[in-house]
């Protein structure tokens, strides 16, 4: 073998990336650790070996057009089964060369596109369940125009809702219900509300551009509180939000400590340089924090989650047209 | 009967769709919702928003990069 060759070999050799090397009839002539650790065997046992036999015998390693008529390169996708019995992805990608006695040959590069494949199927997941989401969303906004133009009998379950209160608790539970994934039949949000509201994490929605949304159900211990608080301070900084929405249509009963964690929510969302809004406290809460004199007169509060929306859009409108008039005057 | 437009062209999923839901207010029945998109999955969120609100989804068009679809309300 001459220097150069040599320096070549060891450079495939120890090179991170799968290389193999077949002859005409598709025998290995070459392969590095790296390609035979993805095949589960090693470089001695694969030498002299179809390329089919030592990949498992698929179709994949066809390499037939490297050594068609007008040679040519090959690309395909193929599935190995390791020796755990998990599947993985690779990627094969082959060339037609000129071995250095002259013959025709073809260079392999094997890719591990597991992690890839893995990567797409759940991006392919949440996009579906962030559809899902926007879908139910905008079944709300159907339902409350439905509202204002004044059909207010909704039926949910066995119960007539009438008032936008009961309303709104009602869209919330559909919403936080959509995010779990569970079944979308309207018709099951009574029975599945202590389901969800048991496994209720802290969903966070992106709604709009720079826009999140918090929907809390149920009780806000101070367990459940942090981990608000976490999610949504991590929110803030990955979504870079401008504005986070804390909606409590579907707290029922709030005590001082539950009024003081909404507090730090929101100041620590003001920190981050996120103005936090409250949505949707229910009369009787509302009641209750005049009673047990919590102040929220330096947080602002709005009736229901599309108020909210809506005002984070104008706040959002507006900054856009100072800036717009900013720039301009530059 | 009116159309209206609405460009979401550069916003991800799932805003075109919820752009779209905000304008429900503004819409009456029989009315037209022009809207213009280019996120990958555009038409494909579209026609399932359509399907799901029961809305009908007239027309897909190509425009540049992106689809202009109108959908009667």
């Amino acid at each position: 073998m001459t220097k150069d060759n040599l320096t070549a070999k060891t450079i495939l050799e120890s090179i991170p990336e799968a290389v193999f090397m077949v002859d005409k009839d598709q025998n290995i002539t070459f392969i590095n650790a790296r390609a035979a650790e993805f095949a589960g065997t090693s470089p001695e046992k694969s030498i002299g070996k179809k390329c089919q036999a030592v990949f498992g015998g698929h179709e994949g390693c066809d390499l037939k057009p490297c050594f068609g008529k007008k040679p040519s390169t090959v690309e395909v996708v193929f599935d190995l089964r390791t020796e755990d019995g998990a599947v993985r992805h690779f990627s094969l990608r082959a060339a037609p060369v000129k071995s250095k006695e002259g013959d025709a040959a073809a260079l392999a590069v094997v890719d591990d596109v597991t992690h890839v494949r893995e990567l797409e199927a759940r991006a392919d997941e949440m996009h579906d369940s962030t559809m899902e989401l926007a879908l139910g969303i905008s079944e709300c906004f159907g339902v409350l125009d439905e509202v204002e133009k004044g059909n207010l009998k909704v039926r949910v379950g066995e119960s007539t809702l009438s008032s936008p209160d009961e309303l709104m608790a009602s869209l919330a539970r559909a919403l936080n219900k959509t995010i779990e994934g569970v079944d979308n039949n309207i018709e099951t949000i009574s029975r599945m509300q202590q389901m969800v509201i048991q496994e209720l994490s802290t969903p966070l929605l992106q709604i709009w551009e720079g826009v999140i949304v918090l929907p809390v159900i149920g009780v806000v211990d101070t367990r459940r509180s942090a981990q608000i608080m976490e999610r949504m301070l991590a929110e803030i900084v990955a979504r870079q939000a401008r504005y986070v929405i804390l909606d409590i249509t579907g707290v029922e009963v709030v005590d001082t400590r539950t009024a003081d964690h909404f507090i730090k929510v929101v100041k620590a969302s003001s920190l981050l340089g996120a103005k936090c809004i409250i949505t949707g406290i229910r009369p009787a809460v509302a009641q209750t924090l005049v009673d047990i004199g919590v102040d929220l007169s330096s947080i602002k509060t709005l009736g229901n989650l599309r108020e909210g929306l809506a005002e984070c859009i104008r706040r959002l409108e507006r900054e856009k047209a100072v800036k717009a008039v900013r720039e301009e005057g530059k | 009967m009116a159309t209206k437009q609405l460009d979401t062209n550069g916003m991800r999923c799932p805003q075109p769709v919820l752009r779209i839901a905000a304008m429900m207010p503004e819409l009456s029945p029989g009315d037209i919702l022009e809207v213009k998109g280019n996120c990958p999955t555009f038409e494909e969120d579209v026609r399932k928003w359509c399907k799901r609100m029961g809305k009908t989804l007239l027309a897909v068009t190509t425009q540049g990069t992106g689809e202009l679809i109108q959908i009667q309300f």
